[in-house]
């Protein structure tokens, strides 16, 4: 008897793990505070974003050129009119900030969701395959490993041109096999399991399998990397933006506004700042709700191991 | 092991071949370089000219043949932009790059272990959750904003540093300290949490009740045994530290590859960019069997897998 707990312990250890000693315990969600607070943080931004025609001040496309180049308000020659400034074009910096939320969110998301899909697939077939698929798929993996990441976008948006719809195909692409290395990894050793052996001697099909067995596994560690992965998602957005190839360029995204600011140092410091200002908060938010998911997920991962 | 280095020498061609397919499939999507090179006035005698010293005029896969062939040799084709053969002009820069990624990646070595080492020696006090705190948040930092901010105070407010170029040694300072908040946090972070993860293994504690002091112990037994996680980061994190170089190159105005790529896709320069690229994935990759090597001669646990 004792033999089929001990089994069941080492073999489910998503669940044993709840069955084990309250100080082994995973810490519940709301003692963890950088989950609380990311996703404050994250629920905040996601706000703004929506909300966006609401909250923001001016229209961010507005231009006046008797507005040019006005300083935040705790500035000197700064005004309540323009909190946090404005830029060349004498476009309100906030209204503007406020609305690039949407497409740095949207493009970090759903480039995200498109490298996750093609990176778990390519990661479970080639996992559960083995042999040739395995190794026609990993090592493209291995070889798109040899080309920069940013390299390979810049090449790709000199190719196909700047749009959303493209950005987020060009980010999702470029980032496929930080998934599918992990995915298979886990999904190889998940297939010497005996339950995975018990259900193939079962006559259950691949897909049968692979639905039932294999991803209810992989799905905690799948959504720590994922929710990590926005963060660099938006990261990249950025670099990109700032080399002249993110959205074309009236559009209000974060990238955008710190390009547009980097080249306007000397007069303008505060464009470029509060830009970086806000692609950060986001970003930490999300690695902060990120990291504190995996601790919760495995509290072995914890920053100091005691 | 020599069965291990021998397949992993094996797949560098099937690996670099892949990476060939890759940059061609990409740059053949951006157009015609030929419309854009000829201006309009040009007659139809020199678009065939040039549409057949590109080969564009063959079919696909014909081009892709040629196009590996040419690679066989090291021929990556003439510059569209400046009359001499691609490859020479990528190596010309490629020096400036491997300066500054070097230098980024030395400082981030030096510091990042240094630090790393005194958070987790001063484990749970200030200092470590200081020096923790701020690598998490450089972590969440687009770290070419560094340079940025970097510019402001040093060239800007203080006077003391030139805003970009290259030259001596103040011309470098920047753009290193930006390239190694790339990889900075990592280590700090890595470092820290395997030198903690080791003060508990056996041979610390028998070292100890050796007689050792604690700060012998720490430089030469722990700390030789943290390097390969360390190495192993910056196996993968290669890539990054060139994509960094890239995006830095561009703060600074440095003379270097990424510099050179950028311009050379603005004006449709195929050549010049395939080089490039190519070049680079064969530096990457090469970097990378090195690291594994390197692991196995430092660590024989690894040698033993």
């Amino acid at each position: 008897m004792s033999d089929v707990t001990q089994a069941r312990r080492v073999w489910l250890p998503w669940r044993a793990r709840a069955a084990a000693p309250a100080r082994l315990r995973a810490p519940s969600f709301g003692k963890n505070f950088k989950i609380g607070l990311g996703a404050g943080i994250i629920l905040a931004m996601i706000l703004t974003a929506i909300f966006a025609p609401f909250i923001a001040p001016y229209d961010p496309y507005q231009q006046s050129l008797a507005m040019r180049l006005k300083p935040p308000a705790w500035m000197e020659g700064g005004s309540a009119r323009n909190w946090l400034g404005t830029d060349t074009y004498g476009r309100d910096l906030l209204s503007r900030l406020i609305y690039g939320a949407r497409l740095s969110i949207l493009v970090g998301v759903a480039s995200m969701l498109l490298s996750c899909v093609i990176g778990t697939t390519a990661g479970l077939v080639a996992g559960y395959k083995g042999g040739r698929v395995e190794q026609v798929i990993m090592r493209l993996a291995d070889a798109q490993m040899a080309i920069p990441e940013i390299l390979l976008a810049i090449l790709m948006v000199a190719a196909i041109g700047g749009s959303a719809t493209n950005l987020i195909l060009v980010l999702g692409v470029s980032r496929w096999m930080v998934y599918a290395r992990v995915i298979f990894g886990l999904t190889r050793s998940l297939k010497q399991r005996p339950f995975v052996e018990a259900a193939t001697l079962f006559g259950g099909s691949d897909r049968y399998i692979i639905r039932r067995h294999i991803l209810p596994q992989i799905i905690p560690v799948l959504t720590v990397v994922a929710t990590l992965q926005v963060a660099q998602m938006v990261l990249q957005e950025t670099a990109l933006s700032y080399l002249g190839l993110g959205l074309p360029n009236p559009t209000a995204t974060w990238g955008n506004i710190l390009a547009e600011g980097s080249s306007r140092l000397f007069v303008a410091p505060w464009i470029a700042d509060l830009a970086g200002v806000a692609i950060i908060l986001l970003v930490w938010g999300i690695n902060m709700f990120g990291n504190g998911l995996r601790e919760h997920i495995d509290p072995q991962s914890r920053l100091a191991p005691r | 092991m020599g069965r291990y280095i021998a397949r992993r020498l094996a797949l560098l061609p099937l690996s670099l071949l892949l990476v060939a397919l890759i940059t061609f499939v990409i740059l053949r999507l951006t157009g015609n370089p030929v419309e854009i090179f000829l201006d309009v006035n040009s007659t139809p005698e020199q678009i065939a000219e040039l549409t057949a010293r590109l080969h564009l005029d063959e079919p696909i896969p014909v081009q892709f043949f040629i196009f590996l062939r040419d690679l066989m040799t090291g021929d990556f084709g003439e510059s569209l932009q400046f009359n001499a053969p691609a490859a020479g002009i990528v190596l010309e820069r490629l020096g400036a790059t491997l300066t500054l990624a070097s230098t980024g990646l030395g400082l981030a070595m030096t510091l990042g272990i240094g630090l790393g080492l005194v958070c987790a020696v001063q484990r749970d006090r200030a200092a470590d959750f200081v020096i923790t705190s701020v690598a998490v948040a450089g972590q969440s930092m687009p770290s070419f904003w560094l340079g940025i901010l970097l510019i402001q105070l040093f060239a800007l407010k203080l006077g003391w540093l030139p805003t970009s170029g290259a030259g001596g040694i103040q011309h470098i300072i920047m753009p290193a300290f930006t390239i190694s908040a790339f990889l900075l946090p990592n280590i700090i972070l890595i470092t820290r949490a395997s030198v903690l993860d080791l003060s508990h293994e056996q041979f610390v504690v028998a070292a100890r009740s050796k007689g050792l002091s604690r700060g012998r112990v720490l430089i030469t037994h722990i700390l030789p045994n943290a390097f390969n996680p360390i190495l192993s980061f910056l196996g993968i994190q290669i890539g990054a530290l060139i994509g960094g170089s890239i995006i830095t190159e561009t703060i600074f105005a440095w003379p270097g590859v990424g510099r050179l790529i950028l311009n050379s896709i603005a004006h449709r320069d195929v050549p010049v960019v395939e080089a490039a690229v190519l070049i680079i994935a064969v530096g990457i990759a090469l970097t990378n069997l090195a690291v594994d090597l390197l692991q196995m001669l430092i660590d024989p646990r690894v040698r033993r897998q």
